[in-house]
C-alpha cells in the first residue's frame, strides 16, 4: 500500500490553500511582505506575486499567520442574535448556582473555560467555544467566538437571554436541566413563539407591533422585510396527477429599500397572497433622548413554525451636532443591554396578545 | 591584515558554535571582496562600485528546491548607541547589490566553488551582533525603521536577516541540542524535518537534512531523530513564539498530526526558547490537548499520544552571546 503524504487533520490550512489565499486579490502585497518580513525575510516587491505566494506556502507556518491572513480575507466572526426565555419556579439563587458550578466542571473538563460573573442575584456565564465547518474555505472553517448565558432576575422568576447558537444553546438547556433536577417542581419556560397561531395576518402582526409599540422608542422605517408562505401540504402528488406541468411556489420573499413595509408590493403579498412576515430589520430611536438611532433586526429562525425567536442591535447612528449622523458604528454593552430589556419584554407581551386574538 | 583575521576569527567561532548544529557549511574563503559588474551600483556618495565585499559564506542543500543555497554574508557589530535605522538600511543596501552581482558572477562561483553542474543559488544574510549588553531592542527598533519596500532588492533575489535576539536564541537551541546529545536524549545523527506538501516535494534522504535559514527564523523548528539509549525515535520542536495561547496550540497540535508527527510510537518533545514563558505555554497546552481531543471525538489512541507530548524550555544560557569584540565592522 502507497504510504499517504499527509496526515489527518482538521482545521490545519495545507500549502495550496495558503497559496490559492495569498493569490486572492484581497490580499494585498502589504500582507505578504508583512508575513516574510516576520520570518525576517526581505523579498523584492518587484518579483511575482505567484512566486511569493508559492514561497510563502512552503514555509512552516502557525495560527498567527493564519489569521493575519484569515483577516485579510474578511474572515471575522460576526455577532450573533439574542434569543430570551423566562423561566418561573427556580426557588434561589442557591439553586442556580449549585447548577452554574456543575457546568463550569463539566465543560472544564472538556477543555472550555466558563467564566461566572455574578452581580446581586444575576449571573453571567462567558465562555469561548470554537465551530467548526468543513463547508467554508480553511481560513473560515474555524471560528472562535465568545459565548454569553446570562441570567437576569425578574419579577416572576430568571430571564434568560443567551447568544442564539447551537452550541449556547446546549449550555442554557443543561444549566436548567440540572436546576429542574434539583427543584420540587418542574420549571414553567416561556419562549416567544407563534407556532399555535398558524394565522398569517396574526403572525405579520406580531411583528407590526413588535416593530410600532415598542415602549418608550418611535420605529422611524422598515428597512427590510422577508416574508414567507409554507408550500401547501399534499399538493405535490395533486398536481403530479392533474397534469405534468412543474409546480411553481414562491416560499420566501426578500424586501430591502425605505419604507418597505409601505410599499405596494409588500401589502399586496400580505393581503392578496397571504404571505407573513417571518423577518424584520428596522430602525427606531428613544422617544425621551438626544435622537441616535437604532438598527434592530428581529426573526423567527423557522419560519415554518415560527419558532426560535431573536434579534439582535445591528447597529447605532450615534448623533452628532444634534442629529444622526449616516455613519452607522458597533453597538455598545449598555446599548445592547437596553434594547434587549426592552424587546425581551415587549415580544412576550405581543406573543400573549397576539395567542388572546387567535383564540377568538 | 590584522582586521581579516579577526573577521576570519569570527566567522570561525559562529559557524562552530551556532551554525555547524544546524548543518551549514562555511566555505573556507573569509572577508573576500568580488568584482562588480553592474554599472547602476554606486556608493552612498554616488561612486561606482569596483568590488562587493563578503565576509563569510554559509550554504546548504534546501530540501524542497533541489539546489544549493548560498548565503552572502556581512557580519557587523553595533554598540547600542550607533544602531539607527540609516545605518541597517546601508548594510541591507550594500547587501542587495552584492547578491545580484553575485548571482550573475563567474568570478563569485569561482572564489566559493561552486559546482557548475549543481543548480544553486544566492542570497544576502545580514548577521548582527550586539556589543552592549540588553541593546537586542534597538536592532528591532532599526529594522522596523527601514522602509524594506524601498531597498533595491533585484527581482527574485531575497535578503535574509539575523538580529541580536535572533543569534542568542540560535545559540540557545545550539546548546541545548549539544547538552541532549551529551545526556543520550538526542543522538548526533539527528535531521532537520521537513514534511511533504502538496505543492512541492521534498528530496533527497530525510536525514542529515540542514535547517533552512527559513526554518530558523520560523514559528517552530523541528528536528527528527532516531532511538537513543535514554529516548524512543521521535521529534524535538523548538517553539519559537515568545507566548502561545490554547487557541493557537490547538492549531500546532493539528499541524504535527498533518505532518503525520503524531503516531504511536513517536516521542514528541516540544523546547520553548523562550524560558519566561515555559509556564504559561504549559497551561496552554494542557487546555489545547483538551480541546484537540475533543474535536476528535475523544479517540482513546489519539489521546494517548496527545497526552505522551512533554514540554520543556531549553538549558537557560542566560549571558549575551558573545563572540569576541575586536575585528567587527560598524
Amino acid at each position: 500500500m502507497k504510504k499517504r503524504s499527509q496526515g489527518p487533520s482538521l482545521y490545519f490550512a495545507s500549502d495550496k490553500n495558503i497559496f490559492d489565499a495569498l493569490n486572492q486579490r484581497k490580499v494585498d502585497s502589504a500582507t505578504v511582505t508583512k508575513l516574510f518580513e516576520d520570518r525576517n525575510i526581505i523579498v523584492s516587491p518587484k518579483t511575482p506575486r505567484e512566486e511569493l505566494a508559492r514561497y510563502f506556502a512552503r514555509l512552516n507556518h502557525d495560527f498567527e499567520d493564519h489569521q493575519s491572513i484569515a483577516a485579510r480575507l474578511g474572515v471575522a466572526a460576526r455577532r450573533e442574535r439574542i434569543t430570551s426565555m423566562e423561566v418561573v419556579g427556580i426557588s434561589d439563587a442557591d439553586a442556580l448556582v449549585l447548577a452554574i458550578q456543575n457546568i463550569k466542571k463539566g465543560r472544564e473538563e472538556e477543555g472550555d473555560v466558563i467564566q461566572i460573573t455574578r452581580e446581586g442575584n444575576n449571573f453571567a456565564l462567558t465562555f469561548q467555544y470554537t465551530t467548526i465547518d468543513y463547508g467554508r474555505n480553511e481560513f473560515s472553517q474555524v471560528q472562535t467566538r465568545d459565548g454569553i448565558v446570562e441570567l437576569l432576575e425578574s419579577g416572576s422568576g430568571y430571564t434568560i437571554r443567551c447568544t442564539q447558537n447551537d452550541y449556547v444553546l446546549s449550555v442554557r438547556d443543561i444549566l436548567l436541566a440540572s436546576v429542574e433536577k434539583a427543584a420540587a417542581q418542574p420549571l414553567t419556560k416561556t419562549v416567544v413563539s407563534l407556532f399555535d397561531v398558524p394565522d398569517a395576518k396574526l403572525r405579520s402582526q406580531f411583528f407590526d407591533r413588535l416593530m410600532n409599540d415598542l415602549p418608550d422608542y418611535k420605529r422611524l422605517d422598515v428597512i427590510a422585510a422577508y416574508v414567507y408562505k409554507p408550500k401547501p401540504e399534499g399538493d405535490k402528488n395533486l398536481d403530479e396527477a392533474e397534469d405534468n406541468e412543474p409546480d411553481t411556489h414562491v416560499e420566501k420573499v426578500t424586501m430591502k429599500g425605505v419604507g418597505v413595509t409601505r410599499s405596494e408590493v409588500f401589502n399586496q403579498l400580505l393581503k392578496d397572497e397571504q404571505y407573513y412576515i417571518t423577518k424584520v430589520v428596522w430602525t427606531s430611536s428613544k422617544v425621551l433622548s438626544a435622537g441616535a438611532i437604532y438598527e434592530i433586526e428581529a426573526t423567527f429562525e423557522d419560519p415554518k413554525d415560527c419558532t426560535g425567536f431573536s434579534f439582535i442591535l445591528s447597529g447605532v447612528f450615534p448623533v452628532e451636532g444634534g442629529k444622526p449622523t449616516s455613519r452607522k458604528r458597533a453597538p455598545q454593552s449598555s446599548e445592547i443591554d437596553e434594547i434587549s430589556r426592552a424587546i425581551d419584554a415587549h415580544s412576550r407581551h405581543v406573543m400573549s396578545v397576539i395567542k388572546l386574538e387567535a383564540k377568538k | 591584515m590584522a582586521e581579516t583575521t579577526n573577521i576570519g576569527e569570527i566567522a570561525a567561532k559562529i559557524s562552530k558554535e551556532i551554525f555547524e548544529h544546524f548543518r551549514w557549511t562555511t566555505h573556507p574563503k573569509r572577508d573576500d571582496n568580488f568584482a562588480c559588474t553592474n554599472t547602476a551600483h554606486v556608493s552612498e556618495k554616488g561612486v561606482e562600485k569596483n568590488t562587493h565585499p563578503g565576509d563569510v559564506v554559509f550554504h546548504y542543500e534546501d530540501p524542497y528546491l533541489q539546489r544549493r543555497i548560498y548565503l552572502h554574508t556581512d557580519l557587523k557589530s553595533y554598540a547600542d548607541d550607533s544602531i539607527n535605522p540609516k545605518r541597517v538600511k546601508q548594510a541591507l543596501k550594500s547587501l542587495c547589490m552584492a547578491i545580484e552581482c553575485a548571482n550573475q558572477s563567474k568570478e563569485w562561483r569561482n572564489k566559493y566553488s561552486v559546482n557548475p553542474s549543481d543548480a544553486h543559488e544566492v542570497r544576502g544574510l545580514l548577521f548582527v551582533h550586539n556589543y552592549t549588553k540588553g541593546y537586542a531592542q534597538s536592532f528591532n527598533d532599526a529594522i522596523r525603521g527601514v522602509n524594506l519596500h524601498t531597498l533595491p532588492v533585484a527581482p527574485g533575489t531575497q535578503l535574509h536577516y539575523l538580529g541580536p535576539q535572533d543569534i542568542q536564541r540560535l545559540y540557545s537551541i545550539g546548546n541545548d541540542i549539544i547538552r541532549l546529545s551529551h545526556t543520550k536524549d538526542l543522538p548526533n545523527d539527528y535531521t532537520f524535518y521537513y514534511p511533504d506538501l502538496m505543492l512541492c516535494r521534498r528530496h533527497g534522504d530525510v536525514w542529515e537534512q540542514p535547517a533552512t535559514i527559513e526554518a530558523l527564523t520560523g514559528p517552530y523548528l523541528i528536528i527528527k531523530h532516531k532511538q537513543t539509549e535514554n529516548v524512543g525515535p521521535g521529534y524535538v520542536i523548538y517553539y519559537n513564539r515568545p507566548k502561545a495561547t490554547a487557541e493557537g496550540l490547538q492549531y500546532f497540535l493539528d499541524s504535527l498530526s498533518r505532518y503525520q508527527m503524531l503516531e504511536s510510537g513517536e516521542h514528541i518533545r516540544i523546547r520553548c526558547t523562550n524560558v519566561a514563558a515555559l509556564d504559561d505555554i504549559k497551561t496552554s497546552l494542557e487546555i489545547a490537548k483538551q480541546r484537540y481531543a475533543k474535536d476528535w471525538g475523544f479517540d482513546p489512541a489519539r489521546i494517548v499520544i496527545l497526552e505522551q507530548i512533554g514540554i520543556d524550555a531549553v538549558t537557560s544560557v542566560t549571558d549575551t552571546y558573545n563572540p569576541g569584540t575586536t575585528g567587527w565592522r560598524e
